[in-house]
């Protein structure tokens, strides 16, 4: 008996679309993606065992090993932080500032920045790093 | 005279290799991007002048010069770690608003390490954090800290 032989299967991965694909992931990544403006400034983070992971918030404030003052990656002077603050949260719903502060600033730098958060109506989220129990 | 005609030139944009060039630009966000989740605590800072009126009011004080924390009425000399165990001790969340105010009042050269670790303490606890701000008619020094424990060696009340 003569046995048929098995028909081969011609199996095509449809690639045609995958660049379009790729495109559609990048664009999605570069509207996702937050650019943080602050990233290369000098800034030794403090610990403590009472903090919990946060979101990333727009609004950041941080204070390098200098003492001076970023908002949002621009220098600042103390006097006008309050005033430039109280702009950016009236056009916002939501009032949480992301504050980092060098961990060696004394309290008569750091406190002026505190109070101009206060008064122009934000939450300060202060950022460090998390020691482990 | 018979013109010879021109050839048309055919231009044609090779995208075969469009693909592979998207896949690198992916691969590379992918590699490079870092998610940040900082870590912190959200506090509210109510702020307030240093009246003596205020005084009255029975609010935790924590005082604090650099190195050392001064804890309550007593000023008790506490590390953080029984400062935090006092503050759980003060069971904020039976508390009203009011009652949850914690007072730090700090030398001006208190680092800011020791500084975030006594509020995120509070924090943590449930406690509000009061910031004194300077009275216009206060003398400058009044809000700020210890009179007496502020010394070096740091011996004394605050």
């Amino acid at each position: 008996m003569r046995l048929q032989r098995r028909k081969r299967l011609d199996v095509l991965v449809p690639i045609a679309t995958m660049g379009d694909i790729a495109f559609l992931l990048i664009i999605f990544f570069i509207l996702a993606t937050t650019m943080i403006r602050e990233a290369n400034l000098d800034v030794t983070p403090a610990a403590s065992r009472d903090i919990d992971k946060q979101q990333l918030k727009p609004i950041s404030i941080t204070m390098d090993t200098e003492g001076l003052i970023y908002l949002q990656g621009d220098e600042k002077d103390v006097g006008t932080l309050e005033s430039d603050l109280t702009r950016m949260l009236d056009s916002r719903p939501e009032k949480i500032v992301t504050v980092r502060i060098d961990k060696d600033i004394e309290f008569e730098q750091f406190k002026p920045v505190l109070m101009a958060v206060s008064k122009a109506g934000g939450t300060p989220n202060l950022t460090g790093t998390k020691i482990e129990e | 005279m018979q013109l010879k005609r021109k050839k048309k030139l055919e231009l044609d944009i090779n995208v075969g290799s469009f693909a592979d060039i998207a896949f690198l630009l992916i691969i590379f966000f992918i590699l490079t991007t870092t998610f940040i989740r900082p870590t912190g605590r959200q506090l509210e800072i109510p702020t307030s002048t240093n009246d003596p009126e205020q005084k009255e009011q029975k609010q935790l004080t924590i005082t604090m010069v650099p190195g050392k924390i001064y804890y309550g009425e007593e000023a008790k000399v506490l590390s953080i770690a029984e400062v935090r165990e006092a503050l759980e001790r003060q069971n904020f969340a039976e508390k009203s608003e009011d009652d949850r105010i914690v007072v730090v009042e700090s030398r001006n050269n208190v680092p800011y390490e020791e500084w975030f670790q006594v509020v995120t303490a509070i924090g943590k606890a449930g406690g509000v954090l009061g910031l004194i701000e300077e009275g216009k008619n206060q003398q400058e020094g009044t809000a700020e800290g210890p009179t007496a424990g502020g010394t070096t060696s740091g011996e004394g009340a605050p």
